[in-house]
C-alpha cells in the first residue's frame, strides 16, 4: 500500500514545483535560524553561531538536491527537460524538422492507407463467427449451367433450387449451406411510410444469419420456419436502418413495402455486416419467397419461381464447411449428390459434354476484386512499399547529414563534461520527437487517404485505416529513424576534441565514408523513383486508352436510369405505360429523343445464346454453336443512342407484340452470318431482319465487337426492370429533376434508379484500371516529392561542407560555370547509377503489370522515356539550387571561415 | 569524531517516529536536536539528513506537517504523527527490538 501512496505523492509534486521549492527553502532557513538563535543563547558570537549552525546541518545544497530527487520523479523531469531541449534544437533548424516529419508522415500515411484498402479488397474476412470456414460454392469445369437449362446471375455461382436442397441436407460436409438470391440485378423499389427509395435486397434461406453467425443489433434474425412459411419478415442492415429510421429501435415491428408487398421489420444487423460480399452491400434480407412479385433476380414472375422451375439456375450459395472438412474432401463427397440433383428437370446429363463439379472458394476480401485483381493489387502493394523505402531512406539521409554536421557540437559537449549517455539520450530524444510528429501527421493522412480510396475503388461499405498496418509502418519508420540518428553517435563519442575543433576540410577524409553511403542511398532512391514513374506512365496511358475507346454511340448527352414499375400485369398494360412515359418525357423542353432498353449498356449485364438463322442453328466458321449477344430495345432506340442505321430501319413504335416479329442486327452479325445482305432474312420464331446498325459497345468498354441482335422490347415483354435512355440538348444531369417530376405525375411511387450519364456508365467498366492509374500516379508524385526534397537537403549539406574547397578552387581561378558543372556532374553521375539500377527493376514491374495494360506494350517507350525525363528533371532541379548557391560563394569569405 | 558511528540505514526513520511520539508536534531542528541529545552524540548526524527522512515518512503518510510558530516566534514547519504513523511506530518498534535481540545473541560471547 505504501508504494501507491509514495507514487501518488511523488506524482503530485510534479505540479507546483516552484511553490514546493520555496516551501523547502523556507523550512531550511528556519532550521538554520533556530539553531543560530540557540547557539547565541549559549553565548556564541552571532557570526560564529551561524557558522556552527551551518556546520551541524551539513551541506544545505546537497540536502536540497537529494530532497528534490526524492520528492518528485527525477526520470520524468529529466525526460521533459530532454524533450524541451530537443524541441529547441529542432526549432533552430525548422527546414530539417519539417522535411523529416512530412517525409515520415507521407511514407507512413500512404502505406497505411494503401495496405488497409488492399487488405480490405483482398484479404479481410467477413465480420462473422469463424469466417475461415466460409466458402462461396462454385460451378467448376462446366463453364455455365448444364445444357437445356436457363440461368440468371453469374454462370459459375448460380445453381438450381433442387441442387441447393439436395446439398443442404449433407450434414457431414456442411455445418450450414446458405442460399442468398438477389431480388434484382440492381436495387429494388421499397417504401416505408410514404418515402419510396431503391435498395439492394436478398431473399435468403432460414439459416442465413445463424449459419453465418451474424449478430443482431436489435430484434431477431430470420429462422428456418420463416423460410418454410415464406414469412413476410425483413431484417435491415445497420446502414439502411440508420438512413431510413435514424437508428430508432422502434423500427422493429414497423412495415417495409418491398415492391409494394408489406413486410414486418424484425431485426437490424450489427454495424459491420453488409452481406457476404462487401463489394456489394445488401440493405435488407427476407426469407425465400414464392410470390411472383418477389421472384429471384427480379425476373418476371410468369417465367416461373425458383420452387416451380427445377431447370432454372439462379441460386448463389455460401457454405460453412463442417469442422475438419477440406474443400477438396467436400467436392469429392458431394459429386454424386450434386450430379443427381443437377439432372432434375433436365433428364440425363452427359459428363462428356458438361464435365462440371463443385468448387469452394474461400470468402476473403471483396469477391469481384479478389478474383480478378489479386496479382495487380499485389504489384500495387509492392509499389507502395517502394514509396516507404524512399521515405525511410530519405529520413535516414537527412538525419545522417544533420548529425554529421553536428560532430563539432557533440565533441564540445563531451569535452565540457557531458557524459556520453547524455549525448546519446539527446540524439534519441530528437529522433523520437520526429518519429512521433511524423506518425501523428501520418495517421491523419492515412484517414483522409483511406476515405478517398474507398470512393475511388467504389467500396460502398467504406474503409478505415488498419491499425495493424499503421503499427507496422510506424514501427519500420521509427526503427530506421532511430538507428540512423544513432549512427553518428559512435564517432561523436570517439572523436577527439582536437580533431573536431579543427577545420572541417581536414575531416573530409572521415566524411568521405558518409558521402559514399549517401550516394548509394540517393542512387537507390532515383532507381525507385524511376520505377514508380514507369509504373504510373503505363497505368495512366492504359487509362487514356480506355477513355479514348470509340463506344459506337454518342454517350455524352445521354441520360439513363432504371425503372421497375409495380402492378403492371401483362404486356398490354406495360406497353401503354411506357408509351405514356416516353410521350411525357419527349414533350419536355430540352429532351431530343427517348427510348428504352432491357440490359443497360455498359453495365456489364448481358444476355446471350444461340439462335436459329433461316431455320438452322447459327454456327461459327469452325462449326460450333454461335454465341450471339441479344438485347431488347424500345422504339427509336438507335436514333436516341446515336448509333447509325446502315441499312433498313430503326425499331419503331409499331413493332408491338401483336404485329409481325422483327429484329435489327449489328454490322458484325451481318458481316459474319449474312455477308450478302441481311435484310429480309429470318431469325428465331420467324422474326424478320429489318435493319442493320453500326457496331457499338454493349457490355463494357473493353469488349471487342460481337454479333448482336436487337429485338423490339414490345415484342419480347416489358414487365420487370427497364432502362430508359434520354437524349438531351444540354447537361443530362441538369435535366433529371424535370424528368423525375414528369414521371412522378404518371406514377408517384416510381423511383428513378441509378440515374447517370450513359458515358459515366461506360466509365464504370474501367473503374479498377482507373484506380490503379490514380494510385500509381499518386505513388509517382510522392516519389518525385520525396526524392527531390531528400536530394535537395543532401546537396545543400554537401555544398556547405565543401565551402572551403570551392573557395580555394575559385581563388585559383575556377569560374562560376565550372563550379556549377562540377556539382551538377556529380548529381548526374549518381543519377546514371540510379537509372542503371532502376532499369531492371522497372522492367520487372512493367512485366508484372502487363496483364493490366490495355492496348499498350509493357515496354511502352513513351512511359519509359517520360519517366526518365521526369527523374532527370527532378535530379537536376534539386541539385541546381545548391549548386548555384555554391557558385556564388565569395572565395575570400569561404577561406576566412576555415 | 572518529569514534562516532554513522546512522544505520532505516534507524533514523524510527528515531524520528519515536521522537514525535514522545514529544508531540515538533519542527525539523527540534527533532534533530532531540535525536542528538537522546543518543548523547554517540553517532554523527548531519542535521540536514533528517529532511529526506521526514519527506520519506510524509510520502508514506506516516507523519503530517503544517506551518506553525516556534518558541522564538519564528515561522517553522511542525511535524506530527498521523493515525497510520501511530500504528506503524508500534510495528517498527517490535521489528527493531527483534532485530536488536537477534543481533545481541550473535554478539554475545559464546559459551
Amino acid at each position: 500500500m505504501d508504494w501507491i501512496r509514495i507514487l501518488l505523492s511523488r506524482f503530485r509534486s510534479l505540479f507546483g514545483r516552484r511553490a514546493l521549492d520555496a516551501d523547502l527553502d523556507e523550512e531550511l532557513r528556519a532550521h538554520i535560524e533556530l539553531a543560530t538563535a540557540e547557539n547565541v543563547k549559549h553565548g556564541m558570537a552571532a557570526e560564529t553561531a551561524r557558522i556552527e549552525a551551518l556546520r551541524a546541518f551539513g551541506g544545505v545544497t546537497q540536502v536540497r538536491e537529494s530532497y528534490r530527487m526524492q520528492r518528485g520523479m527525477p526520470f520524468l523531469e529529466q525526460l521533459a527537460r530532454d524533450f524541451r531541449f530537443a524541441l529547441r534544437q529542432l526549432r533552430k533548424s525548422p527546414g530539417f524538422a519539417l522535411t523529416a516529419t512530412v517525409t515520415l508522415a507521407l511514407g507512413i500515411g500512404a502505406n497505411t492507407a494503401i495496405f488497409s484498402a488492399l487488405n480490405a479488397l483482398l484479404l479481410r474476412m467477413l465480420p462473422v463467427r469463424d469466417p475461415q470456414q466460409l466458402f462461396t460454392v462454385l460451378l467448376m469445369n462446366g463453364g455455365t449451367q448444364p445444357p437445356n437449362t436457363r440461368g440468371t446471375g453469374y454462370g459459375n455461382t448460380s445453381f438450381s433450387f433442387p441442387v441447393y436442397e439436395a446439398l443442404r441436407s449433407q450434414a457431414r460436409v456442411f455445418s450450414d449451406l446458405i442460399a442468398h438470391v438477389p431480388l434484382g440485378l440492381g436495387k429494388v423499389p421499397v417504401r416505408h411510410g410514404n418515402t419510396p427509395s431503391a435498395k439492394v435486397g436478398e431473399e435468403v434461406s432460414g439459416n442465413y444469419f445463424s449459419g453465418l453467425g451474424v449478430a443482431m443489433l436489435h430484434g431477431s434474425a430470420l429462422t428456418e420456419s420463416d423460410e418454410r412459411d415464406h414469412a413476410a419478415k425483413v431484417v435491415l442492415s445497420f446502414s439502411f436502418w440508420t438512413e431510413a429510421f435514424s437508428r430508432d429501435p422502434a423500427a422493429i415491428g414497423q412495415t417495409l413495402y418491398i415492391k409494394d408487398v408489406p413486410f414486418t421489420i424484425v431485426g437490424v444487423t450489427s454495424p459491420s455486416f453488409y452481406g457476404v460480399d462487401p463489394g456489394r452491400a445488401v440493405d435488407f434480407w427476407i426469407p425465400l419467397q414464392e410470390r411472383h412479385e418477389l421472384n429471384a433476380w427480379g425476373v418476371p414472375g410468369d417465367e416461373g419461381s425458383l420452387y416451380s422451375s427445377p431447370n432454372w439456375w439462379a441460386v448463389p450459395m455460401v457454405a460453412r464447411l463442417a469442422p475438419g472438412v477440406s474443400p477438396e474432401q467436400a467436392q469429392q463427397a458431394l459429386q454424386a449428390v450434386f450430379w443427381q440433383a443437377a439432372s432434375i428437370g433436365v433428364g440425363t446429363l452427359d459428363a462428356k459434354r458438361w464435365p462440371a463439379h463443385l468448387g469452394f472458394a474461400p470468402i476473403r476480401g471483396i469477391a469481384s476484386y479478389a478474383k480478378v485483381y489479386r496479382t495487380p493489387v499485389k504489384i500495387m502493394m509492392a509499389l507502395v512499399a517502394l514509396v516507404l523505402l524512399i521515405a525511410v531512406s530519405n529520413v535516414a539521409l537527412l538525419i545522417v547529414a544533420r548529425n554529421a554536421a553536428r560532430q563539432r557540437e557533440f565533441a564540445i559537449r563531451i569535452a565540457t563534461g557531458a557524459r556520453a549517455s547524455r549525448v546519446f539520450r539527446q540524439l534519441l530524444t530528437e529522433s523520437v520527437l520526429l518519429v512521433f510528429a511524423g506518425a501523428a501527421l501520418g495517421w491523419i493522412l492515412a484517414i483522409g487517404a483511406t476515405r478517398v480510396l474507398a470512393v475511388w475503388a467504389q467500396i460502398d461499405t467504406g474503409l478505415a485505416p488498419d491499425r495493424l498496418v499503421l503499427l507496422f509502418t510506424l514501427g519500420t519508420a521509427s526503427l530506421v529513424a532511430l538507428v540512423f540518428s544513432l549512427a553518428p553517435f559512435r564517432s561523436a563519442v570517439q572523436i577527439s576534441l582536437d580533431q573536431a575543433l579543427r577545420s572541417s576540410s581536414q575531416s573530409m577524409s572521415q566524411s568521405r565514408h558518409y558521402m559514399r553511403n549517401g550516394n548509394a542511398a540517393i542512387a537507390f532512391q532515383i532507381a525507385m523513383c524511376f520505377t514508380l514513374l514507369v509504373a504510373s506512365g503505363l497505368t495512366v496511358r492504359t487509362l487514356l486508352n480506355y477513355e479514348g475507346q470509340n463506344l459506337g454511340m454518342q454517350a455524352e448527352n445521354l441520360l439513363i436510369f432504371d425503372v421497375n414499375p409495380q402492378g403492371l400485369t401483362g404486356n398490354v398494360q406495360a406497353r401503354s405505360f411506357y408509351v405514356r412515359l416516353l410521350d411525357r418525357v419527349r414533350a419536355l423542353p430540352g429532351v431530343k429523343a427517348a427510348s428504352l432498353v432491357q440490359f443497360r449498356p455498359g453495365s456489364g449485364w448481358l444476355s446471350s445464346g444461340g439462335i436459329q438463322l433461316d431455320g438452322n442453328q447459327a454456327q461459327t466458321s469452325s462449326g460450333a454453336k454461335a454465341e450471339i449477344y441479344t438485347n431488347s430495345v424500345g422504339p427509336d432506340f438507335f436514333h436516341t443512342m446515336g448509333i447509325p442505321v446502315l441499312q433498313g430501319r430503326d425499331i419503331s413504335a409499331e413493332d408491338t407484340f401483336n404485329r409481325h416479329l422483327v429484329v435489327v442486327v449489328n454490322e458484325c452479325f451481318a458481316r459474319e452470318f449474312l455477308p450478302n445482305g441481311a435484310l429480309g432474312h429470318h431469325l428465331d420464331k420467324g422474326a424478320e431482319i429489318v435493319g442493320v446498325v453500326a457496331n457499338s459497345k454493349y457490355r463494357s468498354v473493353t469488349e471487342s465487337n460481337m454479333p448482336t441482335i436487337y429485338y423490339p422490347l414490345a415484342q419480347t415483354g416489358m414487365t420487370g426492370q427497364v432502362t430508359v435512355e434520354i437524349r438531351t440538348a444540354g447537361d443530362p444531369m441538369a435535366q433529371l429533376p424535370s424528368i423525375r417530376r414528369a414521371i412522378q405525375d404518371l406514377d408517384p411511387n416510381l423511383p428513378l434508379q441509378n440515374p447517370m450519364k450513359q458515358a459515366t456508365q461506360f466509365e464504370k467498366s474501367y473503374v479498377t484500371p482507373e484506380l490503379f492509374a490514380r494510385l500509381a500516379l499518386g505513388f509517382g508524385l510522392l516519389a518525385v516529392v520525396l526524392v527531390s526534397t531528400g536530394l535537395y537537403g543532401t546537396m545543400v549539406y554537401r555544398v556547405q561542407r565543401r565551402r572551403g574547397e570551392i573557395g580555394i578552387r575559385m581563388a585559383l581561378g575556377a569560374v562560376r560555370g565550372q563550379v556549377l558543372r562540377m556539382i551538377l556532374r556529380e548529381s548526374l553521375l549518381i543519377a546514371a547509377i540510379g537509372f542503371a539500377a532502376g532499369l531492371p527493376l522497372s522492367l520487372t514491374v512493367s512485366h508484372l503489370l502487363r496483364s493490366e495494360l490495355y492496348r499498350l506494350s509493357s515496354l511502352d517507350p513513351v512511359s519509359f522515356a517520360g519517366a526518365m525525363a521526369i527523374t532527370l528533371l527532378v535530379v537536376l532541379g534539386a541539385a541546381f539550387v545548391p549548386a548555384d548557391h555554391a557558385s556564388r560563394i565569395d572565395p575570400m569569405q569561404a577561406l576566412r571561415s576555415e | 569524531m572518529g569514534d562516532k558511528s554513522d546512522v544505520l540505514q532505516g534507524t533514523l526513520d524510527l528515531m524520528v517516529l519515536k521522537t514525535l511520539e514522545s514529544m508531540g508536534p515538533l519542527h525539523g531542528y527540534g527533532i534533530a536536536r532531540r535525536i542528538e541529545q537522546v543518543s548523547c552524540n554517540s553517532f554523527s548526524l548531519n542535521q540536514g539528513t533528517i529532511y529526506p527522512a521526514l519527506l520519506r515518512l510524509q510520502q508514506r503518510g506516516w507523519i503530517k506537517s503544517e506551518w506553525g510558530v516556534s518558541e522564538t516566534n519564528r515561522r517553522a514547519k511542525f511535524y506530527s504523527l498521523s493515525r497510520i504513523g501511530r500504528k506503524k511506530v508500534e510495528e517498527e518498534t517490535e521489528n527493531w527490538e527483534r532485530i536488536a535481540a537477534t543481533m545481541a545473541r550473535f554478539l554475545a560471547p559464546s559459551n
